[in-house]
């Protein structure tokens, strides 16, 4: 039983990892900091370690899909992320293979073999 | 209440310095700063306005989880030593080459202790040992080096290494009985460049004859061991140019253009070395043929063959290599024509 638990865990984190780019930057909209992230995807039940979202934070801005900037007027000084232009272009189409792949796979599900 | 908040400021320094460490150095000090603000932030959280204790920051940290972690995973997981497509050919080549240099040794070392070089068993099994080690650690962090050179630049290295750009058309046709090269052979090739390497670096004087004179065979070395070590820097050249050819033939499996390529090259070099090295009179050992006159004075009739047998055996050497020049070309254009 322990057995079977271990292996849907995980694969369901392999099925996550993927799908987290896609989360974050659906917030990325509006300026976030990486804490705000976190607690707004947990409040919609999107479960993402600290130790995952930086790096990917990082990588992003990396790739010119965010930027960011520190914000340093508040009591703390912090690190927003926006999408960038490209970033939104990124994004949509993203957001458009996602429906696409939802689609087909909630087809695949439903249909008996 | 004041050593708390020390104490919180000292554990968040601590965390962020061992998370942030191995970063980059670019990004170093802005991940750092971000860190903390984070930390900051999540201890506001958890305090809700009360004043933080010790415990606190406890909690917080444990629920960033090991900071080895944060920075490992903050490097991107695409970065690796040797990547997944890679590591099937390096898995293999490594443990062929860790072998071979396991045989080599242990080969050179019963040689030697059948020569009675050693003092004892423990003597012989201890440099049988250090010798071993140190040659596997070397075999393997060269080809490691090689493999995450590949990973690292890409480019040429990799793509040959992968066969890469691939397109169906350049998949390998199964080789036929005479266009495989059996990978005893090469391994054998290679064993035995490393064999000949040890042989000239470690005992020139074993090369030779055994002479009996006074009742007593003499070991009489046929090279001058003084030139042959001026030598030495061009000969394991060679020996390392033929052990890289039998390294390529091996990754290919079979005789190709880039096999052949290397091979003309490899070949055309160790010529001109050769002729260097043995063409030059100087490198034979005055010694070696008063001494085979001495126990058979009847091959003075035939002291010609002596006298230039420096380049009688350039000859045959010549001819060696450019015979497996010209097999290796040939077998090249002949099986291509079938692809």
């Amino acid at each position: 039983m322990a057995e079977l638990e271990e292996l849907v865990a995980g694969l369901d984190l392999e099925l996550r990892r993927g799908t987290l780019v896609l989360c974050v930057l659906s917030r990325l909209t509006t300026p976030q900091y990486g804490y705000s992230l976190v607690q707004e995807l947990s409040e919609k039940g999107i479960a993402i370690d600290i130790s995952t979202l930086y790096p990917l934070l990082r990588r992003l801005e990396r790739q010119g899909i965010c930027a960011a900037e520190w914000e340093t007027s508040g009591a703390k000084p912090r690190k927003y992320y926006q999408l960038t232009e490209q970033g939104r272009q990124v994004y949509q189409e993203l957001k458009e293979h996602w429906q696409n792949i939802a689609t087909s796979i909630s087809a695949l599900l439903e249909e008996k073999s | 209440m004041n050593n708390d908040k020390n104490y919180i400021d000292s554990m968040t320094t601590r965390y962020v310095y061992a998370a942030t460490r191995w970063m980059p150095a670019k990004q170093r000090k802005d991940a750092a700063r971000e860190l903390e603000s984070l930390i900051g932030d999540m201890m506001e959280e958890r305090t809700g306005g009360r004043v933080a204790v010790a415990k606190d920051i406890e909690m917080v940290l444990t629920e960033l989880g090991n900071p080895s972690a944060f920075s490992a995973k903050a490097n991107g997981q695409e970065q690796y030593l040797i990547g997944p497509d890679l590591f099937p050919k390096y898995k293999t080549v490594i443990s062929i080459v860790m072998m071979a240099v396991a045989f080599g040794i242990t080969v050179a070392m019963v040689i030697l202790m059948t020569l009675g070089s050693f003092s004892g068993i423990f003597d012989f099994l201890f440099s049988w040992l250090s010798s071993l080690v140190s040659a596997i650690v070397t075999g393997a962090a060269i080809v490691t080096f090689i493999f995450a050179l590949a990973q690292w630049r890409g480019g040429a290295l990799r793509d040959g290494i992968l066969h890469t750009p691939w397109s169906p058309a350049n998949l390998p046709p199964l080789p036929q009985n005479g266009e495989r090269i059996p990978r005893w052979e090469s391994i054998f090739g290679i064993v035995f460049g490393v064999l000949a390497m040890l042989l000239f670096v470690l005992f020139p004087q074993l090369i030779g004859g055994f002479f009996k004179t006074d009742g007593r065979y003499v070991l009489v070395p046929f090279f001058n061991l003084e030139i042959m070590r001026q030598m030495l820097p061009m000969l394991l050249l060679m020996f390392a140019l033929g052990i890289f050819r039998e390294f390529v033939a091996f990754m290919e499996g079979r005789y190709t253009m880039r096999l052949a390529i290397v091979t003309s090259i490899s070949d055309l070099i160790s010529m001109g070395l050769a002729v260097v090295v043995f063409g030059n009179p100087q490198l034979y050992s005055a010694n070696f043929f008063p001494a085979v006159q001495a126990v058979a004075p009847e091959l003075s009739e035939i002291s010609w063959v002596f006298e230039s047998f420096g380049k009688i055996f350039l000859a045959v050497f010549l001819f060696a290599l450019v015979l497996d020049l010209l097999t290796t070309l040939f077998k090249a254009l002949k099986y291509r024509a079938n692809v």
